[in-house]
This record gives C-alpha cells, sequence and structure tokens, in this order.
C-alpha cells in the first residue's frame, strides 16, 4: 500500500488477457484518481512489412498478428482477397469459412470465460493472486476445468479439421478455400454439438448465478454510455462472418443502418496518442471523443434485434431487459453475458452448417487473373469488428495495407472502463491488490486481445506506477 | 516431489505459442500437477521470481523486451525459447528489413483511417529497438522448440524432457517452421 | 565405358568411369545430401551440401563435380562433414529471410527438409535481414529473392533445357540475385516465354506460380500421371489433384531430353478458361437453350436424327469432330456416323490441314501419308533447323523450345524462311522473308541452291527427279520472292553441309491449303545433306493437340468439305463433337445456318454451342480416361484427373446413348 499523495499507479503486465499493456493512474493531491490510461506497449509493423509481398501471401501473413483469434484475421484477409479477385465465392466455401469461424468463436469465448474470467467470479476479486488463475481452478474444481478444457478443444478441433492445424491455419485463400469437408468430420462435429450446447448452458448459469449474487455492483461496474457498432444481417439479425453495419450513438439512435463496410473510410477515423500504441477508432462525423463507439459482443447484441438460432434468441431477450434507459446495455462486467449468448449461438449455427448437405460439396474455388486495384474484407472478430484494405498493383503486388484490429475499437472504451473502476475503487490514495484487479478486471470485461492490437500495436503486460503530477515516479508497484 | 517452477513470458509475438500450449488440452491437468506457474499470462504474477525453467514466446523487439529477457535469464536455470520468434526472430522479425520510422510512419501517421496522427514514443510507450532480435542474440538460451506455433506434441515432449531433468533437442519428426 | 570400384564409407561400389562421385552414389542408394544439384543439369558444387571426404585430397570436396576415379576411397558422412553442413545451412538461413511460416513452398522445400533433417532448431549468426524485391510482374511466376539460396538451378534449366537463358546472376557479392534479361522484371523480360521450368526447379519458396499458390501442399495432393492433350508435343506431366481440381502441373522429368514444359500445359489448365457446360441444354419453344436430363435431351437427338434420316435419306446429317477430342470419343463419333447413319460426311474442323499435307505428300511420293514425316525427338539431335511459316512459341511452345536449346547449344543453325512478322526470325541464323504468296517460289529457289552447294556425286544424284526446278533462274525467282540472294547463300550452304538438318513447318504453311508448298519443302529437306530421299526429316506442327490422332483415325475427310456448300445440298442436320475446345470460327457458324437442326457436344459454351438445337455436355480433357497422339505419332494415355460436374458422361457412352435411340427404318436407302 502506498499512501504519497499525487502519484501515478502504474499496472505492468496486465494478466490474463491477450497481450501485451500496462496501466498508469494520476492520482490528484487528495489522492482520489485523476486520470488513468491504458497503455499499449508493442509495436510490431504489420501495416508497412506486408508492403511489397503479394497479395495471396497476406491470408498467411496476417494471422500471425494474433495466435488467439489468427481465423478472424485469416478470413478478413481472404475477404479482402476475394474483393481484389472481384469474385464471389462458391456458396461452400463459404460455409466452410463461417465454420471455421465459428470454430474459433467457440475456442475463443470459451477460453476467455474459463481460462481467464472465471477464476475473478469462482474466486472473488480478492482472492489470493496466487490461486486466481485456471491452474486454481483445475485445482478447485477440476470437472468444470475439465469440461472447459473440452469446449475449448472442441472449437480447436472444427479449425483442426479444415486447416490441419489448430493455431495459424492455411484454410482460406483468394476465391475460396484449400480443402473441403469429409463426411466423417462433418459428422464427428455434429455429435458433439448437444454436448457443447450444454456446456455453454453450464457456462451461462455460472454466470448469471454470480450476476445474482453481486447484482449492484456487477450493474454499477464500468458502466458507461458510448455509442455501438457490430455486424448484422438483412433483417439486423446477429451475423458474424458477413454482413452490413449498423452503429448506435449513446443516447440510443441509430446512426448507421445496413452500412457497407467496404466505405468504412467513410465513417471510421483512427485517433493517435503518444502514450500508446493502440489507436483510438471513432466515428468520423462526430469526431474525437464523441464518436467513440464500443464493438465486440456486447457492442454487437447492442445493434442487433435478433439472432437467428433459437436458444441464443431466448437469451438475447433476457439480455436485452439489463438495457439502460437509452436502450443500451452498457455495463462493462456484461460483457461476459453477451460472450457467452454469442458461444451459443456459434454452436447453434455450426450445427445449421453441418446439416446443410452443400458444405459437404467440393466446388471451394474460383480463380481470376486479373485484380482490382483494392480490397477490402470485413469480419467480426471475437473481440470486435475487424478490417483488412489492401492496395494492389496489376501483378498482384501489394502496395498499401490498413487495419483496423477488433481491439482498437474499443480502446477509448477501455481507458474509460479502467478510469471508472479507478475512481470507484480507489480513495485518499488506498490503493490495494483487489482494487487493482478490478482496474485489470475492467479491462477483462473486453477480452482485448492486444496482440492484434499490437500488429502496428503492442503488448499488454500490467503494474502500476506512482508518478507525482509532475511526472516523477515516486513509487512503482507490481500488485 | 518437489513441483518444478515454471514462469512463461510473452515478448514480441502472437500467443500464439501460449495458445498451442492449451492445444495440449487435458495434458495441461496432469503438467499442472507437477508444475508450479509463476510468472505467466495466465496467472496474476507480475515478479519475476527465481524458477526452475522460463519459457519464453516472442522475440525482442523493445528495450522493455530486452530488460524483462535479462531479469528473467538471471532468475531461471534454463531457458527455453518457443516458437519461431523466439527462436529465429519470426514474422516479428519482417521490421527488420525495413526502417523503424518508415514502419511507425506508416502505422501512425500515413495510414487512411488515421486522423492527425503522431508517433507514439517513450515514456509512454517502450523505445523500439532497430531491428528484432531472437533470444539468443541477447542472452543464453538452452533449449529451442520451433515452430509457429510449435505442434502440442513438441511442447509436451519438452516439458516432459524438462521433468526428466534432461534438455530437450526436438526430434527430426517433431521439427516444424511453420 | 570402362568400369571402376571405389570405397565408399568402407563399402566397395562400382561405377561408370566419367561420373561424378555424387552420381556412383546415387547410383549406389548412398544418401547425400543437396540443394544445387538437380539431375540433368550440369553440377556447379555451388551449395557445398555434398561435400564429401576423399582419401589424399586435404580438403573435403563436393561430390557432385569431383570425377570418380578407380580406387577413390570416400566417406560421405563424417562428424567433419555434418558440422560443415550444419555450418552451411546455418549460413544459408541467415542470408536472406527464410520465414517459413508464411512462405507458399514450406512443405515442399528442400532448404526447410535440411532444416528439418540436421535439427536447426536456431542461428548462431547475426542475422543480415536483407531488404530484397519479391518480382511479381510476370503473369504465372514470381520470384522472391528474399528465399533465394543462389543454387543457380533455374538458370541452369533456362539455358541448358528450356534454351532462351533469361535468367542468370545479377549484381555481386551480398547483392548477388537473380537476374532476367538485362536486369528487368521477369514479366518485361523478352526472352522468357514463361514455361514455369525455373518454378519446378527452384528449391525453396524462391520461384513460385500464382496459379497454385496456398492450393495444396504436393503431400496433401494425388500426383497422377498424365499427358497433356493441349497442342499435340504430347508431354508427359504429373498432375496434383486436391479437392477434385488440378492444383499443379509438373512435368515427369524436368531436366530429361522432354522435360521441358510450356506455359499453357503448366498454368492455363489450372485456370477455367471458358464458361462450362455442366449439362444438357434443349432449345425450348420460346428459342431459348434451357437445361434438361440428359434421357430428354438424347431422346430429343435420336427422334430428329432419326425422322430427318427417314425423310431425306442417310445424306442428309454431317459430323464434324474437334480434333481436340481423345482418341476413343473420336473412334465413336466416327463410328456413329458410318454405321448408324451410314454415310461419309465426316470431317475434322482441321479438315483443310490434313487434306494439304496429304496431298503434298502423296505428290512428292505416291502412297506417302502422315507417316513419312519424322520425330520431334531428331531436333535435338540436329545440326541444322529450317522452320518455315511459324512461330513455334505461339503454336507448340515446347518444338520451339527444343529448337532453341539444338540452336543456343552451338550444334545447330537455324534459319527461318517467314514473313517479316514471324518473330521467331529474329532468333535465326539467317531469316529468309519471302514475299507472301511467293514461299513456294523462295522454298523451290533454296532448294535449286542447296543442289548446288552439293559436292559433285551428290548433286548428281539431287538432280535427277529435280527436273522441274531445272528451269528455274535462281537471280530472277530471288527477285520476285524479294528474298535476299546472299542470304539465300548462306542458308543453302548450310542445308548443304549439314549431317542431321530438320525441317518443321507449320501453321502459316498450311493455311495456304496449297499442297504444292507441302511438296516443295518435302523436296527442299530430302536434297539436304545426308538425308533419306524417301523419307526425309520433316516435322508439321499441327493445329491441334490430337489433330495426328483425328487424322490416323480417318475424321477427317480425304474430299474438301465445306459445310455450307453440304447444307445448300440437302444437308439437313449437323451433329458437332467439340468436346473441350472453344470454337467462334464465323465459317463454321455461317455454315451452321443453314442446317435445320444442330447438335453440338461440347464442354464449354460458345458461339457455336449458342446456335445449336440441342447441346450435350463433354467432359474435359483431365475429367476423363482417355489417349491422345502426339503430333509426331505417338499415343499416349491419361488417367481421369478430377470427377467432371454432376457427373457428366463419356463423349463415347453419350453417343452410344443416341445410338440407342435411333430409330432408322431402313439404313440401306
Amino acid at each position: 500500500m502506498v499512501t504519497e499523495a499525487k502519484r501515478t499507479i502504474e499496472i505492468n503486465p496486465i494478466t490474463r488477457i491477450e497481450g501485451h499493456g500496462k496501466v498508469t493512474i494520476q492520482l490528484n493531491e487528495a489522492g482520489d484518481v485523476d486520470s488513468a490510461r491504458f497503455h499499449v506497449t508493442q509495436f510490431r509493423g504489420f501495416e508497412k512489412f506486408c508492403e511489397g509481398r503479394v497479395f495471396w501471401e497476406m491470408p498467411v501473413i496476417t494471422p500471425r498478428i494474433c495466435g488467439i483469434c489468427p481465423v478472424s484475421h485469416h478470413l478478413g484477409s481472404a475477404k479482402a482477397c476475394d474483393a481484389i479477385l472481384g469474385v464471389n465465392i462458391p456458396p461452400a466455401a463459404k460455409m466452410l469459412r463461417e465454420l471455421m469461424h465459428m470454430g474459433q468463436y467457440i475456442q475463443s469465448h470459451a477460453m476467455h470465460f474459463f481460462y481467464l474470467a472465471s477464476p475473478d467470479l469462482l474466486f472473488g476479486f480478492d482472492a489470493d493472486p496466487a490461486k486466481r488463475n485456471v491452474i486454481g481452478l483445475i485445482a478447485e474444481n477440476p470437472d468444470l476445468a475439465t469440461k472447459a478444457v473440452k469446449l475449448r478443444s472442441f472449437g480447436q478441433g472444427i479449425i483442426k479439421k479444415l486447416a490441419g492445424k489448430k493455431v495459424h491455419p492455411n484454410h482460406a485463400i483468394p476465391g475460396g478455400v484449400n480443402s473441403c469437408l469429409s463426411i466423417a468430420d462433418r459428422d464427428e462435429i455434429l455429435g458433439q454439438i448437444d454436448w457443447a450446447i450444454a456446456q455453454a448452458q453450464l457456462a451461462l448459469e455460472l454466470l448469471k448465478g454470480y450476476y445474482n449474487q453481486h447484482s449492484i455492483e456487477i450493474r454499477r461496474f464500468a458502466n458507461f454510455s458510448t455509442g455501438y457498432m457490430g455486424m448484422v444481417d438483412k433483417k439486423n439479425n446477429l451475423k458474424l462472418y458477413d454482413g452490413n453495419l449498423r452503429l448506435i450513438d449513446r443516447k440510443g439512435i441509430v446512426l448507421e443502418e445496413q452500412f457497407d463496410p467496404a466505405k468504412y473510410l467513410d465513417i471510421i477515423n483512427e485517433h493517435v496518442e503518444d502514450w500508446s500504441y493502440l489507436k483510438f477508432p471513432f466515428y468520423k462525423p462526430l469526431g474525437y471523443p464523441a464518436g467513440i463507439y464500443r464493438t465486440g459482443p456486447l457492442a454487437r447484441l447492442n445493434v442487433a434485434t435478433g439472432i437467428s438460432t433459437p436458444l441464443a434468441n431466448k437469451e438475447l431477450k433476457s439480455f436485452k431487459k439489463l438495457a439502460e434507459r437509452n436502450g443500451m446495455v452498457e455495463g462493462s462486467m456484461y460483457y461476459h453475458y453477451a460472450r457467452l449468448i454469442e458461444l451459443l449461438y456459434a454452436i447453434e449455427w455450426t450445427r445449421e452448417l453441418l446439416e446443410n448437405e452443400v458444405v459437404c460439396s467440393n466446388d471451394i474455388q474460383v480463380t481470376s487473373k486479373v485484380f482490382n486495384e483494392q480490397g477490402i474484407g470485413f469480419i467480426e472478430a471475437p473481440r470486435g469488428a475487424l478490417f483488412h484494405h489492401y492496395w494492389v498493383d496489376k501483378s498482384g503486388k501489394v502496395l498499401k495495407v490498413n487495419l483496423i484490429v477488433a481491439t482498437g475499437h474499443n480502446n477509448f472504451a477501455m481507458n474509460q472502463a479502467v478510469y471508472e473502476v479507478a475512481k470507484d475503487f480507489i480513495k485518499k490514495a488506498k490503493v490495494t491488490e483487489g482494487i487493482l484487479n478490478r482496474v485489470e478486471a475492467a479491462i477483462r470485461c473486453y477480452d482485448p486481445c492486444l496482440s492484434c492490437s499490437t500488429h502496428a500495436l503492442g503488448q499488454m503486460p500490467f503494474s502500476i506506477r506512482i508518478t507525482s503530477p509532475n511526472g516523477e515516479l515516486i513509487k512503482e508497484m507490481s500488485q | 516431489m518437489a513441483k518444478v517452477k515454471v514462469a512463461t513470458f510473452w515478448l514480441e509475438g502472437c500467443a500464439g505459442c501460449h495458445m498451442s500450449f492449451l492445444d495440449l488440452d487435458e495434458a495441461i491437468i496432469d503438467i499442472a500437477k507437477a508444475v508450479e506457474f509463476h510468472r505467466s499470462p495466465i496467472t496474476d504474477i507480475k515478479e519475476i521470481e527465481q524458477v526452475d525453467v522460463g519459457i519464453v514466446e516472442g522475440s525482442v523487439g523493445s528495450t522493455e523486451e530486452e530488460d524483462v529477457l535479462k531479469e528473467l535469464r538471471e532468475h531461471c536455470k534454463i531457458l527455453m525459447a518457443w516458437g519461431n520468434c523466439a527462436c529465429f526472430g519470426g514474422i516479428c522479425g519482417m521490421r527488420s528489413t525495413m526502417d523503424k520510422e518508415d514502419a511507425l510512419r506508416r502505422g501512425y501517421i500515413e495510414t487512411e483511417s488515421t486522423y492527425q496522427g503522431k508517433i507514439p514514443h517513450p515514456p509512454g510507450v517502450p523505445q523500439l529497438l532497430d531491428k528484432v532480435k531472437a533470444l539468443n542474440h541477447i542472452v543464453k538460451v538452452d533449449c529451442f522448440v520451433p515452430g509457429c506455433p510449435p505442434a502440442p506434441e513438441a511442447i509436451t515432449y519438452a516439458l516432459t524432457e524438462l521433468l526428466a531433468g534432461r534438455i530437450p533437442v526436438i526430434p527430426i519428426q517433431m521439427m516444424r517452421f511453420d | 565405358m570402362n568400369g571402376i570400384i571405389l570405397t565408399i564409407n568402407g563399402k566397395q561400389v562400382k561405377g561408370k568411369a566419367g561420373s561424378t562421385v555424387l552420381e556412383i552414389c546415387e547410383a549406389n542408394g548412398i544418401n547425400v545430401p543437396t540443394l544445387c544439384h538437380l539431375k540433368g543439369l550440369t553440377d556447379v558444387g555451388a551449395c557445398r551440401m555434398c561435400l564429401v571426404e576423399i582419401e589424399k585430397e586435404r580438403r573435403p570436396v563436393p561430390a557432385c563435380t569431383y570425377p570418380a576415379r578407380d580406387g577413390l576411397v570416400v566417406q560421405t558422412s563424417t562428424e567433419k562433414l555434418e558440422k560443415h553442413r550444419r555450418l552451411v545451412l546455418e549460413l544459408l538461413f541467415t542470408e536472406r529471410n527464410h520465414l517459413c511460416a508464411y512462405c507458399l513452398a514450406s512443405g515442399d522445400c528442400e532448404l526447410q527438409i535440411l532444416g528439418y533433417e540436421y535439427q536447426i532448431d536456431s542461428w548462431r549468426y547475426p542475422y543480415s535481414w536483407p531488404s530484397f524485391p519479391l518480382d511479381s510482374s510476370d503473369k504465372h511466376v514470381m520470384i522472391d529473392h528474399n528465399r533465394c539460396i543462389l543454387c543457380g538451378r533455374c538458370v541452369r534449366i533456362c539455358s541448358e533445357k528450356v534454351g532462351v537463358h533469361t535468367l542468370d546472376f545479377g549484381y555481386r557479392g551480398w547483392k548477388d540475385r537473380i537476374s532476367a534479361d538485362l536486369n528487368q522484371p521477369l514479366g518485361e523480360a523478352s526472352s522468357c516465354i514463361d514455361c514455369g521450368a525455373c518454378f519446378q526447379a527452384c528449391p525453396t519458396g524462391a520461384i513460385w506460380a500464382k496459379s497454385s499458390a496456398y492450393r495444396g501442399r504436393p503431400d496433401q495432393c494425388k500426383k497422377m500421371r498424365s499427358v497433356c492433350a493441349l497442342c499435340g508435343v504430347g508431354c508427359e506431366i504429373d498432375v496434383l489433384v486436391k479437392n477434385n481440381a488440378l492444383i499443379r502441373i509438373d512435368s515427369t522429368e524436368l531436366a530429361g531430353d522432354r522435360g521441358v514444359l510450356c506455359y499453357k500445359g503448366r498454368f492455363d489448365q489450372l485456370y477455367e478458361s471458358h464458361q462450362g457446360i455442366n449439362t444438357p441444354l434443349l432449345r425450348d419453344d420460346s428459342g431459348k437453350l434451357k437445361a434438361c436430363s440428359i434421357g430428354n435431351a438424347l431422346d430429343e437427338v435420336g427422334e430428329k436424327f432419326g425422322n430427318i434420316v427417314a425423310r431425306y435419306g442417310k445424306n442428309s446429317i454431317a459430323g464434324i469432330a474437334s480434333s481436340k477430342a481423345s482418341n476413343e470419343s473420336l473412334k465413336a463419333f466416327k463410328k456413329f456416323m458410318t454405321d448408324i447413319i451410314g454415310n461419309d460426311l465426316i470431317d475434322t474442323i482441321d479438315g483443310d490441314e490434313y487434306r494439304t499435307i496429304i496431298q503434298g505428300a502423296t505428290k512428292f511420293r505416291s502412297g506417302a501419308g502422315l507417316n513419312i514425316e519424322t520425330t520431334l525427338e531428331e531436333i535435338l539431335k540436329a545440326d541444322c533447323l529450317l522452320v518455315v511459316g511459324v512461330n513455334p512459341l505461339e503454336s507448340q511452345q515446347v518444338a520451339g523450345s527444343y529448337i532453341f536449346r539444338a540452336a543456343s547449344q552451338g550444334k545447330a543453325n537455324l534459319i527461318v524462311l517467314d514473313v517479316d512478322k514471324n518473330p521467331f526470325g529474329f532468333h535465326a541464323s539467317t531469316w529468309l522473308k519471302p514475299t507472301k504468296g511467293k514461299e513456294e517460289l523462295a522454298i523451290n529457289a533454296l532448294t535449286k541452291a542447296v543442289i548446288g552447294k552439293l559436292s559433285a556425286s551428290n548433286a548428281v544424284k539431287a538432280k535427277e527427279n529435280t527436273t522441274s526446278l531445272g528451269a528455274m533462274n535462281i537471280t530472277q525467282a530471288n527477285k520476285e520472292a524479294g528474298i535476299d540472294v546472299e542470304d539465300l547463300n548462306n542458308a543453302a550452304a548450310m542445308l548443304a553441309k549439314s549431317k542431321h538438318s530438320v525441317v518443321v513447318y507449320g501453321k502459316d504453311i498450311l493455311l495456304r491449303k496449297n499442297p504444292k508448298l507441302i511438296t516443295a519443302i518435302l523436296r527442299l529437306a530430302s536434297k539436304s545433306g545426308k538425308q533419306n530421299p524417301k523419307k526425309p526429316r520433316v516435322i508439321s506442327l499441327k493445329p491441334r493437340g490430337n489433330s495426328r490422332g483425328a487424322w490416323n483415325l480417318g475424321l477427317a475427310n480425304k474430299k474438301e468439305f465445306s459445310l455450307s456448300g453440304l447444307t445448300k445440298n440437302g444437308v439437313k442436320a449437323v451433329y458437332l463433337l467439340l468436346a473441350d475446345d472453344y470454337i467462334d470460327d464465323t465459317k463454321i457458324i455461317d455454315g451452321l445456318k443453314g442446317a435445320k437442326f444442330v447438335v453440338v457436344q461440347a464442354s464449354y459454351s460458345s458461339p457455336v454451342t449458342a446456335s445449336a438445337n440441342v447441346v450435350l455436355p463433354s467432359p474435359t480433357w483431365a475429367e476423363r480416361k482417355g489417349s491422345y497422339t502426339s503430333l509426331d505419332g505417338i499415343t499416349k494415355s491419361t488417367p481421369k484427373l478430377t470427377q467432371p460436374q454432376n457427373n457428366i458422361k463419356r463423349d463415347e457412352d453419350i453417343i452410344r446413348g443416341i445410338s440407342k435411340r435411333i430409330k432408322i427404318s431402313d439404313r440401306r436407302s
């Protein structure tokens, strides 16, 4: 505990999130929170070093932006490449890409909930940090841990069946995919669906039980208004692979309806701060910071009016009941709820894809020798909207690359969440480990994938740094 | 038997190696019985404590990462490089083929969606190295598990060897660079 | 050659004198790692992977360039050698940017395999992280210098086997890299013929094909031996198939004598060229072609053909086949026309070319047929080549490559006789450019000049049977044909002096439809040095992939065959078997206008299928088992490589289906 007045608290590294970052909290002279910043501390430069490569390589290079959601980059990139070829891929190819995407949603959402978030929920924010992790979960509740491992493995298994490996797939290619799904593999996945749905429902029960016990704290926890952006189908149902954008502002008014993502540059700009390698996207017509919005599970379920699968749609209805007066569900802790609803949807949608016989067709590629000058790929990654935009010459060489990654859209929100929580829990310079963990938990709600953010940006460790208002380091704390 | 103390680190990389570790699935539960995890992206321990094995994913691209790696080296008996970035520099190394400033300029100023950009700099963010480096070009590394990411079998093999008190050398059939 | 005996790794092995140590190791199943060696090319010892220790040699030496001698004592795998090899690999890996993670050659890379074998899990040396360009300017092949190990296999295949020598080394030292022409982007290198041999020769991912990028590694594909049926050269190919699609086409023995392929055979077949026909189509009452079942389509054809024959007689149906179809399809088609319909109103689309060749040959020597021609292999043995009226690089690129190879390696003189616009002339040592329409005169003048240069005894023999040339005044003829006298004399001297001359002619000559030109060419060839006067070494480059097969099977009519003429004179129905040929020839389309009922059997939509009453589907070359006869008469077969969509039946099955349905009451009428 530190009692000096006027200081900055730094959490470094932030743990149990997917990436590297740190938090600094600036205290005022009374020892209350003055400002809070979430820094992303790594830069890798994908936008630059992809220049001069050829577009065929992009779906294989860009997954390396992130080992957690490589499939999103793989598919987002492939979609941009389809646009360069100017082709519509065969129905089976689209279904197989979507299937792989669902595999990733299952693994990513399951991993986040069980491996990263659930220790807080099961052990409490104030538990011993040595125990408050997935290994602690294994020791405490091996049955639940086994189920968690298996559910994640089910999702990864779908990816492996299509791509031959679980991390950094090589399946989608410009114009389609490079392998089909065997009937045996299809049946094997189908055979596990009911079990997987039961696990998702178990997780939902667990989460709802926790919400019931802590309803006041949950609702209050990092609850603030922003805009929301997500992908929807023509009927404004939730969509994750292919669809249009829907944007709603902080008052609940629809800003963009069925917006063509290929025109994203008209509505999205990115702001830069010199203290973070992660940029801050905002809705261009409103400017920064008025135009900030959130993406990811909470945002997608806020902008969607329905879900095409029955069980998830039923959950969506109870989710919508948590809405504030603007009609939006705003508390950061509800990201977990939204995430589990999407998990359920992903499993249900996997079944629907597999029950369509086209999924096993071997008509999975189209080719073209002529290339458009640009291609834009938009996809909903587990953590939010992902844009890949390439410019190529007539030989297929990449001239320029622009990427807006999922976590970036939530950058401002994460900063806001950190500030809200810090403000609530740090008074008169009184800082406890549990409070710091709550700050981390606020970030963890967004499941930030900082490896993604650090395509241009960096990695996310968490420690607290305390400095005086003039920037002088008074004390550095690692919890 | 005392548990083997392990710390896992993630420097300049994508988390793919850690994901491949999670892909051991149920085997993790067995490993957890023989291993005590210290600082790791999956725990909340932030300090670098004395451990038996330090495992590092990712290459070294900033002064901060360089410091962390050196500190880990001092605190572990065996240092293992995990994945292509740690072993060779990997995809992160592609930045080394160009000027660092050009890459930053593209990322934070020239990109089409960036509005009134500026280049982030210390102290808010760490200083970038001019060239991205593999671990063994900064500290002594005892063993290497290449792959992007390494296959779960290779990770299991390496951990099993370490638990048996041997320094692993990945056998030919498990070697993988992609 | 004498046998020699060496001791390799303590064992006595036999070998042939004149071999290298590496060749003897390979022949005896002793594994020595290599990178720059490619069997069939000159070895250069660039990579140093094949270092071996030889008793009494002070240093390890590369096995690929070390001549084997009787009594040599060789060690191929000592601790010292393995250490050297590991060092070589680490240096190769650190010199450029070898990032297997996203490389399209990963899983199919010789450097990677050696990296695994030597367990290269880290690199001791500082990385250079150079910034080399990726050259993607070419339509088919990209060169990523970042992955190049400078083994030079591409450079050697390009000059030694393809014969164009586009690729070579450029720059020096660290900057050394593969360069096309005078450091042009490959897509702009005018000497490059896009054959893709460099891609197949490259041991890493430095040279790769856009058409195969990330579509499947060789180990995920089924590899099938086949024959390319595009142009009649008859190249043997290995086709890699995955998910029922052609992923990649390789030469079966790249550095072998006939290992070169062309861009059409290697790359173009991987792209869908035209809109495919996957279902039978029937013209409905509104005049539109609509999809229907194969049964309905066959019923319609059977009924209409039957009615037409019943009403107008057996000579009211004509058949035309494309010589791109397989021998099996063509045989069935011919049988249908002669046995079921009962006439000989049948021809191939290239029937005119057939008649020109045959009439010309008969005039040269009665009874001579297609068999008078020689084989493509003779080009490789030639010391003098005369190319008449064809640019082989356009029509039969691989044949062009054989000509280049024979000429570029300094063995053969190349003479081209064609009009100005044939760019093949630029490669010739002598280029004779006759005025258009005066080719025959030019050829005869050359023949006369050749006779004039022959040694006295040969000349006497040659003068026999050439009385028709006797009256010719060369100077006068030259003026008329517009040929330079000095060029003519040079060319004549080369031909007269030669011991193994070969004459190749093609498209432009055949288009003249003048059999006298063929006779003149045969006569010229027969007068050149050391030729068999009855069977001179002449090859015609034929229009289509299976022209020789179709002609051998008697599909081409011996008599003049004009579609519009026939429809004016009683032919009411036309049956076209196009197979996977795409035809937009206005002569055929116009000819069809006079017919009441047109049936087209084709793989692709074309202006011809658009004018049909019934369109029957036809599997492509890849979708059927079949045999094809090369332009020099060698028949090879290919298995079914992919399953056709909707399980389209083979041409012969469809034809059998029509035969069964057709009801011709009196076939003798």
